[in-house]
């Protein structure tokens, strides 16, 4: 029996991406044990696994007492993070401190793999990656004139830490290419951006570059179109990745971006050789058909998570937490998810971000173009010619 | 504490208590989830703290989190800036707070009843507000403390002596003159100011010493989880299980909220740890009914239990 512990925020504010990621790997451990197991060359045998999951209130006192008991009591061979990134970080030290793995699936804040801690591995993209993937888009755009771009985004640590990473890519990558004409972030909770926006419009940018989490960037569709301002693109953080994204707002929903950590019609197949004998088209059917829902990229990285762990196990043969640790340096791989590739911090390099656009009513993969399954729709529609 | 029926209850309750420490200094030995102990420690004092102030007083703070998210927020300045250590920090986080206890009873404590309760909420959320958009304090994002501060062992005995200390300033509360003016401003605000107690003095004299506390608890948290950022420092839902745990072991009461806290979080982690899908629907249905069993908490059982047996009561027991 390989023991995987962890705490999941199955209560309190991250309770929905909780859940995803948890439904997530329990199809993963499903799906592992129904093939009789992970094989252990090092003891000649393939073992079943077993999650330990405790709840943890979305609670960062809770992760650290669940995490001690995870590692002194319940004596796991490999821990998996809670979901979002100030639970991650609480779990870290109480995994470093007694060497064992702490794979991380939904924390994504780059400050995790700033504290040079040993034992903490990202699988997924850090916030400071979510806008790249745009702004090399909008670049290839190849415009004679620089780009007029506004940040307008929530005022959380991860909306905060994906815009300042953006503002320095733009102004250190690409010189001459971006102005910043407006930088300013919103308190999510308010029902209204009109005032904001209109100041946006006053500026004549081009592009808006923001967002937080859902209701924020479903208001700032809204108003946006309300006060008829009509910027070429417009990309959000999270709402716009959500299928109610277009159920609520319609039309308004078409030319919106979103940055994306995997998308159901991502097919990585195609160009290396990937692991886990499972591709995006059917871990979204076997994910629907179990737990009844669509799966979203926090369930699709979770169970990515167990998969990278699945290969380290068997190509290190061993159940140590610091031979498994020293493996996952060396490996390079896809999974249905993507890439995996880590720094020696153990800040993942590998994978990349996607861009979706939704284009008459469907999400579609726009960006890199190896993967897209549309072309990325310039400048969006004028109000008036829409229906 | 007299008790005329119990005449070894005394040295009885001396025993008991050196026992206690002696437990929990030696648990190191033979505990290893030294975390459990920690946080139950952690709430004994934001409990006893908010006892301290609520218990004898009479006024209901629902702000008391802001206290110890300021605590937090002190501690994890000075620590992760490296301009004190950790022990610095966390008396420095104290100060900070019974400061603020200080400051924030200038216009509060002219409130009176309910109109108090509602301005605690109100500073709560001013507070949080405030961190929020507060660049210093690196706002939404919050602070992280670099991993030299991860040392079990310290932060255990640390907070095993703030709670010790805790304890035993509000028993010296409990038992001096201070605290019987604090009770007669429960019991009769007006009477009491009408024989010359000044009560706007005991008043902050106690909110002090509640801030002084839960700061401390505040910071050592910090030290322990390595993270604070505003919702997790001035979630409402601490001041609501410090007063669980003060109702439910017995306000005004020096053993109540000790016994509430024990109680209330180690069931809450029995019942996650065996039932994770269910856990709070099963600890909210044994809360309600040991209310309904036990409207005067657990010190108030074990007063009516004395009773039916024959004892006599508690002479400071109850309240509120």
């Amino acid at each position: 029996m390989i023991t995987i512990g962890m705490s999941m925020p199955l209560t309190g504010t991250f309770a929905e991406d909780g859940q995803m990621s948890l439904d997530g790997l329990q199809l993963w451990a499903q799906n592992v044990n129904a093939s009789g197991g992970i094989y252990v060359s090092s003891l000649h045998r393939s073992l079943p696994v077993k999650l330990i999951v405790y709840d943890d209130q979305s609670n960062p006192t809770r992760v650290a007492t669940l995490y001690q008991q995870l590692v002194t009591q319940d004596n796991v061979n490999f821990l998996i993070a809670p979901y979002a990134s100030p639970l991650t970080l609480a779990a870290a030290p109480i995994a470093d401190a007694h060497h064992i793995l702490l794979l991380s699936h939904g924390g994504a804040s780059d400050a995790i793999w700033q504290k040079n801690y040993s034992y903490v591995v990202g699988v997924l993209s850090p916030a400071s990656q979510y806008m790249i993937p745009v702004i090399n888009m909008l670049v290839n755009l190849n415009s004679s004139q620089p780009l007029n771009v506004a940040m307008f985004y929530g005022n959380d640590p991860f909306s905060i830490f994906v815009m300042n990473a953006a503002a320095r890519y733009m102004q250190t990558q690409f010189p001459g290419k971006f102005n910043i004409v407006f930088n300013q972030s919103y308190q999510e909770t308010a029902t209204d951006y009109t005032a904001q926006l209109t100041q946006i419009a006053a500026t004549n940018a081009d592009v808006i570059l923001g967002g937080g989490h859902f209701t924020d960037g479903e208001t700032i569709m809204k108003n946006i179109q309300s006060i008829g301002y009509n910027p070429k693109a417009v990309a959000l953080l999270v709402a716009p990745d959500d299928v109610h994204f277009y159920q609520d707002l319609g039309t308004v929903a078409n030319f919106v971006l979103a940055p994306s950590q995997w998308e159901a019609n991502l097919n990585y197949a195609g160009f290396s050789p990937y692991f886990g004998n499972i591709t995006s088209q059917q871990f979204a059917t076997q994910f629907t058909g179990r737990f009844n829902m669509q799966p979203n990229y926090e369930a699709a990285e979770a169970y990515a998570t167990g998969l990278v762990l699945e290969k380290a196990i068997i190509d290190s043969g061993s159940l140590n937490s610091t031979v498994v640790r020293q493996q996952l340096n060396s490996e390079n791989f896809y999974t249905f998810y993507g890439h995996f590739q880590i720094a020696p911090s153990g800040i993942q390099i590998g994978h990349t971000m996607v861009v979706v656009q939704w284009q008459n009513g469907a999400k579609q993969t726009i960006w890199p173009t190896s993967v897209a399954t549309a072309q990325f729709e310039y400048p969006a529609a004028p109000w008036a010619g829409r229906t | 504490m007299l008790n005329r029926a119990w005449p070894g209850g005394r040295l009885y309750k001396i025993g008991a208590s050196a026992l206690a420490l002696a437990l929990l200094a030696t648990a190191p030995l033979y505990f290893s989830r030294l975390s459990l102990l920690f946080f139950i420690l952690n709430w004994i004092v934001l409990a006893e703290s908010f006892n301290i102030f609520t218990g004898l007083t009479g006024y209901v703070n629902f702000g008391h989190v802001v206290f110890y998210g300021m605590g937090g927020y002190v501690g994890a300045l000075l620590m992760a800036g490296a301009l004190a250590s950790p022990y610095v920090g966390v008396l420095a986080a104290g100060l900070a707070s019974a400061l603020l206890a200080l400051g924030l009873s200038l216009p509060t404590l002219r409130l009176r009843g309910a109109y108090f309760a509602i301005a605690s909420l109100g500073v709560n959320e001013a507070t949080f507000v405030i961190f929020d958009n507060w660049p210093a304090v690196g706002s939404a994002t919050g602070i992280t403390l670099p991993v030299v501060y991860y040392q079990p062992l310290a932060q255990y005995y640390t907070m095993l002596a703030v709670a010790a200390g805790c304890l035993a300033t509000a028993y010296v509360l409990m038992h001096s003159r201070i605290g019987t003016a604090m009770q007669a401003i429960r019991q009769q605000e007006d009477t009491a100011r009408s024989v010359g107690i000044n009560a706007t003095y005991y008043k902050t004299l106690a909110l002090i010493f509640s801030g002084l506390f839960a700061g401390m608890a505040g910071a050592l948290a910090i030290w322990q989880v390595s993270i604070i950022d505003p919702p997790s420092a001035f979630d409402i839902t601490i001041s609501l299980n410090a007063i669980s745990m003060t109702m439910l072991g017995g306000i005004g009461t020096l053993a109540g909220p000790v016994l509430g806290a024990v109680v209330l979080y180690e069931v809450g982690d029995f019942l996650d740890l065996n039932y994770p899908y269910a856990h709070l629907v099963v600890l909210g249905v044994i809360i309600i009914g040991v209310v309904l069993a036990m409207p005067r908490g657990m010190m108030g059982y074990a007063d009516r239990v004395r009773l039916l047996l024959g004892g006599g009561g508690r002479k400071d027991g109850g309240g509120a």
